[in-house]
């Protein structure tokens, strides 16, 4: 370990860290595609939440990394942050033995001294099971669930008019955090959906293309708030609800969103439309009782807290966690 | 895994710290209970003092045997119990046996925090140690459900893993009685019995072949789970077809996670026999009615085929407070394989 500096990722180090990272993605996926700098930018400089990024480097190169990013969060009553752990990685050359899992470790635990617990509440991801074994024994990653996902088959059908009162949003406005503040009560804990939040997380997306409907009255007010993709989740090739934002109070609202999701999903030609709420939410029955079943996944969330106030145990009976705070869609 | 810790009362008594931790002797279980009882009547206004007959039950009549390790201060008192309820088990057809730990407890009035840790953390390291293993007599896999105190604790001493949380099924009487009834086939016969079923054997081996692992349901764990247990009542039907067996279930009326209704405790119809599950599902609702509950409450894993075939009949699925936790004594039977092919149901648990 003492062959290695480890710190806070630095601009000058980004080139060095794509190299690393497309060297250790490519190896086991033939459909790799190299992650550009603009794409990188994208995750890491333009997050209105800022960049969680720490790095091990051999000499001037970067041979193993563990980043996050950022959520903020409204937590009792003031600006958090949860970050989900993503891309970290230790090059090949750097894995002998112990030594993968201690410099993965040793990464994230700078991380967690400089962030954990004084702004970020909690670091959470999907981990698969080697990572989750790792991580459960070496950096105290606890099960804050075993997902669900909420998913309606679709009858095939020709494509129709979206519903009166719903179209696509092309960008965001601040009717965005109006809408949340209306919703964040019954959200518990949430991320704070604005226009900077979902600007950068959907319409800027350098890779993805998502479809976001809003739901607005008469005086284009805006009521409701779902963003469509057709995506691989659970299955290869499903329409997702990736967010949801909609009073609880307004069926009226979410009958007609839902409504034109299952229209985005049969003009995508997917066979069924699946989502994932938190089975605390209202929500999980309210889409229950309109022909969703329950599925299992092999997904786990994971967190590390730094508090028993704000542990593993509060998260799952808190949290307001859809697909769009994390990065599977 | 239950258990309880709660604040000593008058740490003022809290002056011998002395233990011994030892194994189960024949004439504990006057100082168990009376510790129990007194450790769960300060905790629960609802609690009920367990009898010695409930006792005998649980720990000494059960097929599956039964695990104590014992925290036993200078004067005799029970101070820390480690327990849990053996379970014959079949791994891919194998038969092993699993436990669930239960009413594991440490006395608040023993000592002060951390000599009251210690001797529920030893008494507990002693239970893992003797009971947990590949050998005879030892559990491959423990498990439980445990409240947050006892997984701290659990967790950094005794090596406790999340296995999933724990949702419900959950169907109203009426809509299961409507969609049930409009499907039955006249040829099931569906009728309440008060005895095993011979051809039990037959159809549970049929019921297990596609699950990983599965807790053996025969006439000793029937008998002893349902019929001769102290102080509840459970009733069980059977479905036949032209005299055949094609299912069996299992109700209590109660409540679980505190919502009331007809409780499905056990469920042995094998995959393919739709109308039997059907006529079962329906006898489960109309008998549910008739005691006054509103809903079928069940629980299934959700990675198994039952869990959606539950859902297509009635059921949804409904959060509960409950987590699952194990620990695996042997490589070959990770925590997830474990989740994804253990079958339970609510009767492998002691929550009914």
């Amino acid at each position: 370990m003492g062959d290695y500096e480890i710190r806070e990722l630095e601009l000058r180090d980004v080139d060095s860290l794509l190299e690393c990272f497309n060297a250790v993605f490519s190896r086991d996926d033939a459909s790799f595609r190299p992650r550009t700098r603009a794409e990188w930018s994208w995750a890491f400089e333009q997050n209105p939440a800022g960049r969680r990024a720490f790095v091990a480097l051999d000499g001037e190169h970067v041979v193993a990394q563990f980043a996050a990013i950022p959520e903020r969060v409204w937590v009792d009553g003031r600006e958090r942050v949860f970050s989900q752990g993503v891309d970290s990685m230790v090059h090949p050359d750097h894995r002998v033995g112990l030594k993968h899992a201690s410099l993965f470790v040793a990464t994230a635990r700078a991380c967690f001294a400089k962030y954990g617990g004084s702004t970020d509440v909690a670091y959470y991801g999907l981990p698969v099971d080697a990572a989750w074994r790792i991580g459960h024994r070496m950096l105290g990653y606890e099960l804050v669930r075993t997902e669900l996902a909420l998913v309606r088959e679709l009858a095939s059908a020709p494509p129709s008019a979206m519903p009166s009162g719903v179209a696509e949003i092309a960008r965001f406005d601040e009717q965005t955090k109006w809408l949340w503040d209306r919703c964040a009560d019954e959200l518990r804990v949430s991320a704070i959906r604005d226009a900077a939040h979902f600007n950068w997380r959907f319409v800027d997306h350098p890779r993805a293309r998502y479809t976001c409907l809003g739901a607005r009255d008469e005086h284009g007010v805006l009521r409701g708030v779902a963003v469509f993709r057709r995506a691989k989740f659970v299955l290869d090739d499903l329409g997702v609800l990736v967010e949801w934002l909609v009073p609880s109070g307004e069926p009226e609202v979410a009958d007609a969103l839902l409504a034109a999701l299952v229209e985005c999903a049969r003009r995508e030609r997917s066979s069924a439309l699946a989502a994932l709420v938190p089975p605390w939410s209202s929500w999980f029955a309210w889409f229950q009782e309109r022909g969703f079943l329950v599925h299992p996944t092999d997904y786990r969330l994971a967190s590390v807290t730094f508090g028993r106030a704000h542990d593993e145990a509060w998260l799952r009976e808190n949290w307001w966690l859809q697909l769009s705070d994390t990065d599977l869609v | 895994m239950r258990s309880r810790h709660v604040r000593s009362s008058d740490r003022r008594s809290a002056v011998n710290e002395a233990f011994e931790v030892r194994g189960h002797r024949a004439g504990d279980e006057i100082a168990i209970l009376e510790a129990f009882n007194r450790v769960f009547a300060r905790i629960d206004e609802h609690f009920v003092p367990r009898t010695r007959d409930e006792w005998r039950w649980e720990f000494q009549a059960n097929p599956g045997g039964s695990r104590i390790s014992l925290a036993v201060a200078t004067d005799g008192r029970v101070v820390a119990q480690y327990a849990g309820i053996g379970q014959r088990v079949l791994i891919d057809g194998r038969a092993s046996s699993f436990s669930q730990s239960v009413d594991s407890f440490v006395d608040p009035d023993f000592a002060l925090g951390l000599a009251r840790s210690r001797a529920f953390v030893r008494a507990g390291e002693l239970y893992a140690a003797t009971f947990g293993g590949a050998g005879v007599g030892q559990d491959e896999v423990m498990w439980g459900l445990p409240v947050p105190s006892a997984l701290r604790i659990g967790r950094r001493a005794l090596g406790y893993e999340a296995l999933r949380t724990l949702t419900r099924l959950e169907a109203p009487v009426d809509v299961l009685v409507g969609r049930l009834d409009a499907q039955s086939a006249s040829e099931i016969e569906v009728r309440e019995t008060t005895r095993v079923p011979d051809e039990l054997a037959q159809l549970f081996a049929r019921f297990a072949e596609p699950f990983g692992y599965v807790a053996i349901r025969d006439r000793a764990l029937l008998e002893w789970r349902y019929l001769r247990r102290p102080g509840r009542s459970y009733r069980i039907a059977i479905a036949r077809r032209a005299g055949s067996l094609l299912g069996l279930v299992v109700l209590a009326i109660g409540a679980f996670d505190r919502v009331r209704g007809g409780l499905l405790c056990d469920w042995i119809v094998p995959r393919g026999e739709d109308s039997a599950a059907r006529a079962l599902l329906a006898w489960l609702a109309r008998t549910t009615r008739a005691a006054g509950e509103s809903r079928v409450i069940a629980l299934a894993p959700d990675t198994s085929a039952e869990w959606l075939a539950f859902q297509r009949a009635g059921f949804k699925v409904r959060d509960t407070s409950y987590l699952v936790v194990a620990r695996s004594y042997v490589r070959s039977i990770g925590i997830d394989d474990l989740r994804r092919r253990w079958w339970w149901t609510l009767g492998d648990t002691d929550l009914v």
